[in-house]
């Protein structure tokens, strides 16, 4: 066995070991004060034991961990200069502005369109500090850079990726627009247990980033939270709830696009967004290559080309 | 106005060219929140226990019948204080699974106190009980079934009624 699996099971044995101390620590006191009463027995100090240890595992589940506020710098909201018209950027959930980076600067180059790319609330600080925020502070974030980037510009294209682009179509149903851009929009996924969520969220507060996730992002620069608080996750789902019902106020020219081997989007959103706004400029394109950042993944040229083709032609 | 960072503080990657590029001004304005730099944790647990001792000390001080050290009263205001204390602790780390935790917790110690009191031996009080009689009732009373039912009857503002407000829709 190697040194590292030894010392898994070492790790292992100490929680055991940690784990029974609670119970074996109060089983004596009980044995001393109660099981020597008339009438006890030890199922009877088991019995306390056991509460005793789901009150401490409750007070122990409270325990609060440092809020770090303050913006990652490589996490922090840029801009490229460029011409009246703007294109705002949005990104997706758990992400950060640095995954626009590249599109971004295609777009600006090719277009001298002013490319802003905003940080959404609780974004690149803390998963505590993510965990105050819901949807309607990131859909005030939208808010926030779309007043910002007016005052500069006389025309603004929204694009956004994954429930970033779910913000910017919400977004666009309620503001001017020229148009509206999604990569990957996810309106209805297929998680029946997302109606468990607000009772999970009483329990386990935060859910671990899968490790081959966290290494993907990590070999491109991106910073990515260790784990996702699940009490934000239920705000984006309440976020596509909000953003379905309105569909049919966006009617702004719309670009959609969504990756076939896409684990989290399927591509009947792609359809169900279609059928339900009111846009007369309407074009979708399927990837069959890609997963869920397209703009990241093998088709990255393909979609640039798109979104720039779709861009041109308005 | 600030040059963006051509590395990444965080992982040491350098960033892709971004001459032209700056970070935006609305990021710059934020600072960390001052809500928990008033004390420092211990202060309030601290000033909880010296009350406590206070009243403590009044009971044994007034009627010191038996033993120097015995209370007579002054384990329910104690009690109390330091239940309304854990309480407030609970509503200000954890406000919305509050109403879950504290009955909870409550419920526990109740039956902890339910199964001590039964471990001593049958009494002849309710349910077999001595003196846990009443602070279990109390707990279960005040502690478990009035919280459940003011939450269950509580009418929650749904998000699509927080987006309608946000944005001003009828």
């Amino acid at each position: 066995m190697s040194l590292v699996d030894n010392r898994k099971k070492f790790t292992f044995g100490r929680k055991l070991l940690s784990l029974l101390e609670g119970y074996y620590s109060t089983y004596l006191w009980a044995r001393d004060h109660v099981a020597p009463q008339e009438g006890s027995s030890i199922i009877d100090a088991l019995k306390v034991a056991g509460y005793v240890k789901t009150i401490s595992a409750i007070i122990d589940n409270m325990k609060s961990s440092p809020r770090r506020t303050k913006v990652k710098k490589a996490c922090r909201s840029f801009e490229l200069e460029g011409s009246d018209t703007g294109i705002l950027f949005t990104h997706g959930f758990g992400a950060n502005p640095e995954i626009f980076r590249d599109l971004a600067e295609y777009l600006n180059k090719e277009t001298g369109f002013t490319c802003r790319v905003l940080r959404l609330e609780g974004h690149g600080t803390s998963v505590q500090d993510m965990e105050r925020t819901n949807f309607l502070d990131w859909y005030k974030s939208v808010e926030l850079h779309y007043k910002e980037l007016s005052s500069k510009t006389k025309e603004i294209i929204l694009l956004g990726h994954s429930m970033g682009s779910t913000l910017s179509l919400l977004f666009s149903a309620y503001n001017t627009c020229k148009a509206v851009i999604t990569i990957s929009p996810p309106l209805d996924l297929p998680r029946p247990d997302a109606k468990f969520l607000p009772l999970i969220t009483w329990i386990k507060r935060y859910w671990p980033t899968k490790e081959s996730e966290a290494v993907k992002y990590r070999k491109r620069g991106h910073y990515i939270y260790p784990k996702r608080p699940l009490k934000c996750v239920t705000s984006m789902f309440d976020l596509m709830s909000v953003t379905r019902k309105r569909l049919h106020k966006v009617t702004a020219p719309l670009y959609t696009s969504v990756g076939l081997k896409d684990p989290r989007v399927p591509s009947n959103n792609i359809e169900l967004l279609l059928s339900s706004v009111s846009s007369s400029i309407k074009r979708a394109d399927y990837f069959s290559q890609s997963t869920h950042s397209i703009h990241l993944g093998p088709e990255k040229d393909e979609i640039k080309g798109n979104i720039l083709t779709f861009i041109r032609e308005l | 106005m600030e040059q963006e960072e051509e590395i990444c503080s965080k992982c040491g990657t350098i960033l892709r060219d971004s001459k032209n590029s700056y970070i935006v001004e609305s990021e710059k304005k934020e600072k960390p929140s001052k809500r928990f730099r008033r004390y420092k944790f211990w202060v309030t647990p601290l000033n909880i226990l010296f009350l406590c001792l206070f009243i403590a000390g009044i009971d044994m001080a007034i009627v010191p019948i038996d033993s120097p050290f015995h209370m007579h009263w002054a384990f329910w205001p104690i009690v109390g204080i330091i239940t309304i204390f854990l309480l407030a602790l609970i509503l200000s780390k954890r406000p919305e699974s509050f109403w879950v935790i504290a009955p909870l917790i409550f419920a526990n110690i109740a039956m902890l106190l339910y199964f001590i009191d039964r471990s001593y031996g049958e009494n002849d009080g309710i349910f077999g009980l001595d003196w846990s009689l009443i602070p279990v009732l109390a707990l279960l009373i005040f502690g478990f079934a009035i919280p459940v039912v003011s939450r269950l009857g509580y009418v929650k503002e749904t998000p699509e009624d927080k987006f309608k407000k946000m944005v001003g829709e009828e």
